[in-house]
């Protein structure tokens, strides 16, 4: 079950993105996950992370502070918050 | 590495910020057989970002681009892999490993060679090189 999110096609696919990069099955993807700690993404997974989420996603949140950016403790929830945030904008 | 046989050699900064990041190389290469070696430093190798690997990714096409290798090697201590270690086999195979080839923190790591392979990289790159918001 994925904890505080009601299924959308939205989340399903943004899942699976995760859930690719970081080589698990999609249904062990859930929104209090950590990316790093949780999830293991490493250097280069966060670099393909980064880049879907820009490019696939059109994030530009990213782009726009990639530079100052940390990734420790940051949940996939927040990542598909600030996802549905910068798609509203 | 030493600096004598290097081919290029770059800064890695954050383009917003123009924060130093890191350093990539390419040195050592042997254009007979078609390889050459690269290295890549953070300066700050605490911090887990995704600058570095891209900042890789861009000199990896650059490289390719430039020379006409078949193959390029990368040594890693030990204690480095696991930054990388998501990309094995799909980015660079491992094939070959020096035993406890270096010191640190009281005791002996292996130096694992990885190799990344042109049209390993090609497919790869297509990943990497296609967002045209990074900054």
């Amino acid at each position: 079950m994925r904890t505080g999110t009601p299924p959308s096609p939205q989340w399903e696919g943004f899942a699976a993105e995760i859930a690719a990069i970081a080589q698990r099955p999609t249904e062990e993807v859930e929104r209090r996950l950590r990316i790093v700690e949780d999830l293991g993404l490493d250097s280069v997974a966060l670099a393909e992370l980064v880049l879907v989420l820009i490019d696939d996603y059109g994030m530009a949140s990213i782009s726009d502070d990639l530079d100052q950016r940390t990734w420790e403790g940051v949940t996939v929830g927040q990542l598909f918050d600030e996802y549905l945030r910068d798609a509203a904008a | 590495m030493t600096w004598g046989p290097v081919l290029a050699h770059f800064l890695i900064v954050a383009r917003r910020t123009n924060d130093a990041i890191g350093v990539v190389a390419v040195y050592q290469a042997n254009f007979q057989d078609g390889f050459a070696h690269i290295a890549a430093a953070r300066f700050d190798p605490d911090r887990r970002s995704p600058l570095m690997m891209l900042g890789l990714g861009v000199f990896l096409q650059y490289v390719f681009n430039c020379w006409d290798f078949r193959k390029l090697y990368m040594e890693v201590p030990e204690y480095n892999y696991g930054q990388l270690a998501s990309a094995r086999d799909r980015l660079f195979v491992m094939e070959g490993r020096l035993r406890q080839h270096s010191f640190l923190g009281g005791e002996f790591w292996d130096q694992l060679i990885l190799a990344i392979y042109r049209d390993t990289w090609r497919e790869y790159a297509t990943h990497f090189l296609r967002a045209e918001g990074l900054p």
